[in-house]
Order: structure tokens, then C-alpha cells, then sequence
């Protein structure tokens, strides 16, 4: 019955984040429209963190991970939801709310990985933590990520218009 | 003027006893600490400045991420020295506390004082460091008193912990008579974020000011618009000289033809500003010579110490400026008064009595009710009028 959509507009870029991209990466890199040839590089290890800040409660349905079928793209994904101050420290011990392993065709197709939405019915922030690559090597990339799910919100306050501007 | 937090850990270690660094060097660090929190907040308004104790029992966090000055001077004299210092705990617990800063849009970043011999191992030294990397936690270390035994693991900690040359190993040998905030001041790694010294025209702000930005205006507010003058003079000088070598001559009557046309328009406002022009002009006109010296000057400032670069300035502008307004700007000249060029800025804004009132209440000491200082204003104006009566008379 709802639609579900691409949740980037609903995306708080200036409070999403990514632990460990090289230093001249931005999130915008990754968290985008299209798909465009910019990615996120893995710095200091293999392991990424992106902390994705909503700004309105979400519910999500699925989400895409594009990358290059290279060997660098992500193998081990763990999904966290609704964390402060998420760093890797808490990636490792906290236990996540979603596992997958990723498969190679998952990634350079960009197939829906769906969730368990009554498990993620009241997001605020969403945190996913790659811990390894399909290769086994020192480098990790990823060209897109895409939220799929729905505001729970339904009030689409950009939307509200005055009465003159309507006439 | 990057957005910053910071958190600067202190080695209050016994080995910080030692007195070669005058007076020893607890008691230098916790002056740098001052210097260093002053001139970050100083560089930008919402930069936070915190300070972690390393040694005693635990490090211990003495003041958590401020952008008050004044706390950080209160919490350094609450500092013992005690024990031995931990260097990794103190790394650990700094990044706890800047990854729970209330603004994540700050960037992180420790500053450490060692003064002590390192007793962690390298390889140890090496994971925080690219822990710290991970977490895009910038590191600057400031070694000193044992910086040979601990030079080896310090750089191969900032090695590790270094993205794009945002960290820095400030290694500061014992000598004689040398005073740490001193030291620090002049590498100029905290005096912006590029981590290079301020060397341009605004920068010789006096010492303890800090490198980058002007003298405070709350400390000398008469000294800070001497200079805010002065500087406005010589880019306006600057752009009329670049004009007349080009070989506009021409436009330059024209110039002083529109000038005129202004002035009927707008009155008094443009009538002073043209005034000053053709005066500037004039001087211009004899001292073309000059002009060599004048792009060399730039590159001869950065040369000397802050002091001669003020006298310098000064000199400068003393060549260039009638007497006249050298007693607006209230330097010395309390003589001539007959068709004074005054800076029709200060002019305009003395008339302003709300502004006057408000730079009144700012000076210390300054009671605005008494009867000289309201009588002084009065006064003022009552001359601002003649002049402009004057001035317009002369133009019929």
C-alpha cells in the first residue's frame, strides 16, 4: 500500500558520517542521487563505518550497496539503528541489530537487501558497519548506498505552500 | 578559522619538576596551555578547548570542552603534579571525550604535552595512533625536557596517527633561559590550521594576541582602530598607486570631476571623502618613488619581530598622513587646527551618540554620566558642525 522511496531526501548529510574514508572523501560521495564514478576508500584498514542521521523517524524497507566487483567491494555488513556517538569501538562489541554477507552479484548489480521492517519501524539514525571486503585486501570501496523505506512522518513539510504563492 | 574541539593533555608527572625550563616545566606547560586554548578560541568564537590530566592515579578529564578562556585558566591551577603519566589511557579517554562533543561538526583534536620518558612500547604507540587516524582525530605533540629518548616512538606515533599532514611533532630541545610558550608560539602550529604562521599584514598583533588574528579590541579598542585605519589607508593607497602606473592619468581627472558631482549630491559625507582624496592624491604624486619600496614591505614585515614591524607600520603611515589626522587617530600632533582632514568614519560615528555611549561603557574606568566626558562630546560636535560649516562655505 505505501510507496516505499529513495530516502535521501530525508537524509541529514551534514550529521551522516563516514569512519575511516580518506581524509578529502565527503559523504555526498556515497549518500547521492545517482550513480555517479565518485566512491568512498577505506584509509587506515579494510573496515568502514558510515553513520547515516535521518531527519525524521523513517521505517526502512531496504537498502542498496553499489560497488565494483574487484574484490574491494564490502563482504560482512551489520546493520545498527538509533546509536550516539557510534564509532568502531561500539561496531565491535554492541551486537547489530541486522547481519548480511554480501554477495559479489549484490553489489555490482545493486540488488534490494531487504530488512526486517518490523525491526527498523522507528528509525532516527542508521549505522552500517562493514567490517570486511570480498577480497581479503587492505582496501574497502563503496560507489553508492541507497535507503529504500518510507517517512513515518506524512506531513511532507517542503510541500506546504502560502495561499498566495498557490494563486 | 577551522571549527575545532581540543582537548590538550598535560604531563603533571614528576618528572615535570624539572627546572630547565624556567620556571619547570609543569609550570610552562600550564602557560602554553593558556596560550594555545586563548588562541584557538580566539580564532574562532565556538572552537571548545578541554584539558586532561595525564598522571596520578588515573588521567583525569580537569575540564571538559569549554569555549570560555576563563575556565581554562581556572582549571589549570587546580592541576597537581603527581606520578607517572599514562600516555594510551590519556589518548583513550581524550577521544571518549571528543566523541561525545556536543557539536559533531567540530573537528577533533588532541594536543599533548611530553615531558617525561616514554615507557609504552612502540608497537602500542602505533595502534593508538592509527586509532586515533580511524576515529579522523588530529594529533600535535609538544616534546620536551627528554626529547631524545622519546623521539623515536613520538614520531612513529604521529606517523601512524597522521592523515594529510594534519598532525605535527613539536620537539623542543633543553637549552638555556628558553621558555616553552615561546617556542610554541613561533612554530606557529597553532596558529592556524594549515599550521603555517599568519605572516600577512595583520599579524603582528602583539605577542599573546596570538599569530593569526588582530589585536582584541576589548583589550585596546584605540589601538585596534589606529590599526583598523591605518590598514585601510594603505589598501586604499595601494589601489590608487596600482591605478596611476597603469597610465590612467586621465581617469584620474575624472575621477576627481565625479567627485565632485558627488558632492552636490550627498553633501557633507562625500565632500570630506573627496577632500581626503585629493590629499592622498597630492601625496601620492610626490612620493611615486615610493611604490618599489612599498611591495617590497610586505615581504621585509614578516622579517621582524612584532615590535619593529609596529614601528614600522607606524612610520609608514606617519610618512603618508597629515598631522591632522594623526590627532584624530589621537597619536601625538595636538597643534594645527585649521582645515583639518579628519577621517569621516570617526566623524560620522562620534555623532552617533548611542555608539559613543557604548564604546564609553566599554573603556575601563570610564564613569559616561560625568560632567567632563559629556561636556568633552559636546564639544566634539559643536567642532564636527563648524567644519562642516566651513567646508561648505569654501565650496560657495
Amino acid at each position: 500500500m505505501t510507496e516505499f522511496i529513495d530516502l535521501i531526501t530525508i537524509i541529514d548529510l551534514k550529521n551522516s558520517e563516514c569512519l575511516n574514508s580518506e581524509p578529502s572523501q565527503e559523504i555526498t560521495n556515497i549518500l547521492k542521487e545517482e550513480e555517479d564514478t565518485n566512491f568512498i576508500t577505506s584509509d587506515t584498514d579494510e573496515q568502514l563505518l558510515v553513520n547515516i542521521q535521518f531527519k525524521q523517524k523513517v521505517k526502512v524497507h531496504s537498502i542498496i550497496v553499489r560497488a565494483e566487483g574487484d574484490g574491494t567491494g564490502p563482504q560482512l555488513m551489520k546493520v545498527f539503528q538509533n546509536q550516539f556517538s557510534f564509532g568502531f569501538e561500539e561496531a565491535q562489541s554492541l551486537k547489530p541489530t541486522h547481519k548480511f554477507k554480501l554477495i559479489k552479484r549484490a553489489i555490482t548489480e545493486g540488488k534490494l537487501i531487504r530488512f526486517k521492517m518490523v525491526r527498523f519501524s522507528n528509525v532516527g539514525s542508521l549505522h552500517l558497519f562493514f567490517e570486511n571486503n570480498l577480497g581479503g585486501g587492505k582496501v574497502t570501496k563503496i560507489k553508492q548506498i541507497t535507503v529504500v523505506g518510507v517517512p513515518l512522518e506524512t506531513t511532507n513539510i517542503s510541500k506546504i505552500q502560502s495561499v498566495e504563492e498557490k494563486k | 578559522m577551522v571549527l575545532e574541539a581540543c582537548v590538550i593533555l598535560i604531563d603533571n608527572s614528576s618528572h615535570s619538576r624539572n627546572g630547565d625550563f624556567t620556571p619547570n616545566r609543569f609550570l610552562s606547560q600550564i602557560d602554553s596551555i593558556n596560550f594555545i586554548a586563548g588562541t584557538k578560541i580566539q580564532q574562532n568564537r565556538v572552537n571548545t578547548v578541554g584539558i586532561l590530566s595525564m598522571s596520578g592515579r588515573r588521567p583525569n578529564l580537569v575540564l571538559a570542552p569549554t569555549n570560555d578562556v576563563g575556565q581554562v585558566l581556572i582549571a589549570t591551577n587546580k592541576i597537581q603534579i603527581e606520578g607517572k603519566m599514562d600516555l594510551i589511557s590519556s589518548i583513550e579517554i581524550a577521544q571518549l571525550s571528543l566523541k561525545h562533543r556536543s557539536n559533531k561538526e567540530h573537528a577533533q583534536r588532541i594536543v599533548m604535552f611530553v615531558a617525561s620518558p616514554l615507557e609504552e612500547k612502540k608497537e602500542d604507540l602505533e595502534k593508538i595512533g592509527s586509532q586515533l587516524r580511524k576515529a579522523s582525530i588530529s594529533l600535535d605533540i609538544v616534546s620536551f625536557g627528554e626529547t631524545e629518548r622519546n623521539e623515536e616512538k613520538l614520531s612513529s606515533l604521529i606517523d601512524n596517527a597522521n592523515s594529510g599532514d594534519n598532525c605535527h611533532l613539536l620537539s623542543v630541545p633543553t637549552s638555556s633561559g628558553i621558555i616553552l610558550a615561546d617556542q610554541i608560539q613561533g612554530s606557529g602550529i597553532f596558529s592556524s590550521s594549515s599550521g603555517g604562521m599568519g605572516g600577512d599584514f595583520g599579524s603582528f598583533g602583539g605577542g599573546g594576541y596570538g599569530g593569526g588574528g588582530m589585536v582584541d579590541p576589548n583589550v585596546d579598542p584605540e589601538l585596534a582602530m589606529v590599526l583598523q585605519m591605518s590598514l585601510e589607508e594603505e589598501r586604499q593607497r595601494q589601489s590608487r598607486l596600482s591605478k596611476e602606473n597603469s597610465g590612467e592619468s586621465k581617469n584620474k581627472n575624472n575621477e576627481t570631476e565625479i567627485n565632485q558631482q558627488k558632492r552636490e549630491e550627498e553633501g557633507e559625507k562625500a565632500m570630506e571623502l573627496e577632500e581626503t582624496e585629493k590629499g592622498i592624491q597630492n601625496i601620492n604624486k610626490n612620493e611615486n618613488n615610493e611604490q618599489g619600496d612599498e611591495t617590497d614591505m610586505f615581504s621585509q614585515l614578516e622579517g621582524l619581530t612584532e615590535e619593529e614591524q609596529m614601528e614600522y607600520i607606524m612610520k609608514m603611515s606617519l610618512q603618508e598622513m597629515d598631522s591632522k589626522e594623526l590627532e584624530q587617530l589621537g597619536i601625538e600632533n595636538e597643534e594645527e587646527d585649521d582645515e583639518k582632514e579628519k577621517n569621516p568614519e570617526v566623524q560620522n560615528a562620534l555623532q552617533d551618540e548611542d555608539l559613543v555611549d557604548s564604546i564609553l561603557l566599554s573603556l575601563p574606568g570610564v564613569d559616561p554620566e560625568n560632567e567632563q566626558i559629556t561636556e568633552t562630546i559636546k564639544n566634539i560636535k559643536e567642532e564636527n558642525n563648524e567644519e562642516k560649516e566651513n567646508d561648505e562655505k569654501k565650496e560657495k
